[in-house]
């Protein structure tokens, strides 16, 4: 293998490569110029950088310990402003406890999206009301009724753990306002066309079904009471009668609804029918009193008279085609 | 600290260059298999050289450094490349070959395609045995490889080398 190798005569032939005279003077002339020129470069620029370096230094530490000494003298100065915008107080002193409990409620509802059938709220700001303790609430609708331009909620804080939040809304041409009394935080809103009612559907905790209707119809003057705005939906009703323990209780037509105001003490049952034949039996969820909220079972729990009642179940009043309370049909249709 | 302002003797450097440039060119040459980039890389060989402060003992020392520094140079290069070289077979004919007859040119063409046609940890290998006559020991040390990877690179560059040249024979 080696002869073999030797006979190919490789030294030879990689011998007989060679540079030119004229390339070996100008790889000379290039080398002394190119190494000479690298040298150069490679000696002063460390040099410089770190001298820049060093020379910045100096200067921002100087500036700093200046800076410094002047605002524990003076209390501020010119240069002062730097420290002083780092070590003012006032920024932290500002977070009392009211403000705290403000910006978490603001954390907490603030990009919640309401969306009802018809349209779409969205709350995108909040601002504290320290007169009526409050938050007030920017709300960006979309999808509703055009002639309405402005819309607003407001939770009250004041009452946080009802945490009841009102949505008012203003028409273009005058000053009609709604406000829809919710029973906390979510939910959802609809547009009854038939009815020609807002409906808002307030989750009364997070992860609870839908539990608290308020309906309203367009027309109507300023309205807050919830009875009132139940009332506009059931004005074709003539006479209800829910039976509580064996006595018979009329009950007026606006008090009935879903998600209504039972102006009674408690229903043991009740049972709707709907035309596709559907039968739901509702839950009574709480009762409400003006000040006092509490989640409550009708049967464990014995409310006043005058208490307001609502029902885990929501649906169109229109498909519903019968109502029976306590056994006994209330609304037929 | 190394001393950044040392340049040597620009005598002493075009001795040097005059002396070991066909050496490197070749080295380089064979590593690179690129006219244009062996001739650069020369000059960068020689660059570091310049710059390269501590003395040398002996002059065959000297010779063993310039070509660790081109093996090395070469690696640096290829690996930068960005796209794979082709081998371009009219590269001994570009050359600047010294005065010899047709039939060697033509003996020499065929042997230096085959070295060319090798992988590349075989052709500088096979070079610095062959063409610069250094021992396994030594060529182990430029090429910063174990002896035993030395002997096999040699012993498959031969076979290799063989039959590339045989192959270029025939075609021929």
């Amino acid at each position: 293998m080696e002869d073999k190798i030797k006979e190919l005569k490789l030294k030879e032939a990689a011998n007989n490569i060679r540079l030119s005279p004229e390339k070996i003077e100008n790889i000379k002339k290039a080398v002394n110029e190119k190494g000479r020129k690298n040298i150069v470069s490679k000696r002063t620029l460390p040099k410089r950088r770190y001298v820049i370096a060093s020379a910045f230094a100096l200067c921002l530490m100087l500036f700093l310990i200046i800076d410094m000494c002047i605002y524990k003298v003076l209390g501020s100065s010119a240069t002062g402003i730097i420290i002083q915008k780092f070590t003012d107080k006032s920024i932290t002193e500002a977070y009392d406890e009211e403000s705290a409990e403000y910006i978490s409620s603001k954390r907490q509802i603030i990009g919640d999206i309401i969306t009802g059938e018809y349209f779409q709220c969205k709350i995108v700001d909040a601002v504290y009301d320290d007169v009526f303790d409050r938050l007030i609430y920017s709300v960006n609708i979309t999808g509703i009724d055009k002639e309405y331009a402005e819309c607003e909620g407001y939770l009250d804080s004041g009452n946080m753990e009802r945490n009841r939040f009102f949505l008012k809304l203003k028409n273009k041409s005058g000053n009609i306002e709604v406000f829809f009394v919710g029973g906390g935080r979510g939910g959802r809103m609809e547009y009854d066309e038939i009815e020609n009612s807002l409906c808002v559907y307030v989750k009364q905790n997070p992860g609870d079904e839908n539990c608290f209707i308020g309906l309203k119809k367009w027309a109507g003057s300023d309205i807050t009471a919830q009875y009132d705005i139940k009332l506009d939906i059931f004005d074709k009703i003539e006479s209800l009668k829910v039976s509580y323990e064996g006595t018979d209780i009329t009950i007026t037509p606006f008090a009935l609804g879903i998600g209504r105001t039972y102006d009674y003490h408690e229903i043991n049952e009740i049972e709707i029918s709907y035309k596709n034949g559907y039968v739901s039996r509702p839950i009574l969820y709480g009762y409400f009193n003006d000040l006092e909220y509490e989640s409550l079972h009708a049967k464990e729990n014995s409310p006043n008279p005058g208490d307001v009642i609502y029902f885990n179940e929501v649906r169109d009043i229109k498909d519903i085609t019968m109502i029976r309370v306590n056994g006994k049909i209330l609304y037929k249709r | 600290m190394a001393n950044k302002c040392f340049v040597r003797q620009k005598d002493e450097v075009d001795d040097v260059i005059e002396k070991y440039a066909d050496t490197i060119y070749r080295i380089c040459l064979v590593m690179l298999r690129n006219i244009e980039d062996a001739e650069d890389a020369v000059q960068d060989v020689f660059i570091k050289y310049m710059q390269y402060e501590k003395p040398f003992n002996e002059e065959e020392h000297k010779k063993a450094w310039l070509i660790t520094v081109a093996v090395n140079h070469c690696k640096n290069v290829l690996r930068n490349r960005s796209i794979r070289d082709k081998i371009n077979l009219t590269i001994f004919e570009k050359n600047y070959i010294t005065k010899i007859t047709d039939e060697e040119k033509q003996d020499g063409k065929a042997v230096m395609d085959a070295l060319f046609l090798l992988d590349e940890k075989y052709r500088s290998v096979m070079y610095l045995f062959y063409v610069e006559g250094y021992g396994i020991k030594e060529i182990a040390k430029m090429l910063g490889k174990g002896i035993s990877a030395i002997k096999m690179r040699l012993k498959k560059g031969r076979l290799m080398l063989l039959e590339k040249y045989l192959c270029e024979d025939e075609r021929e």
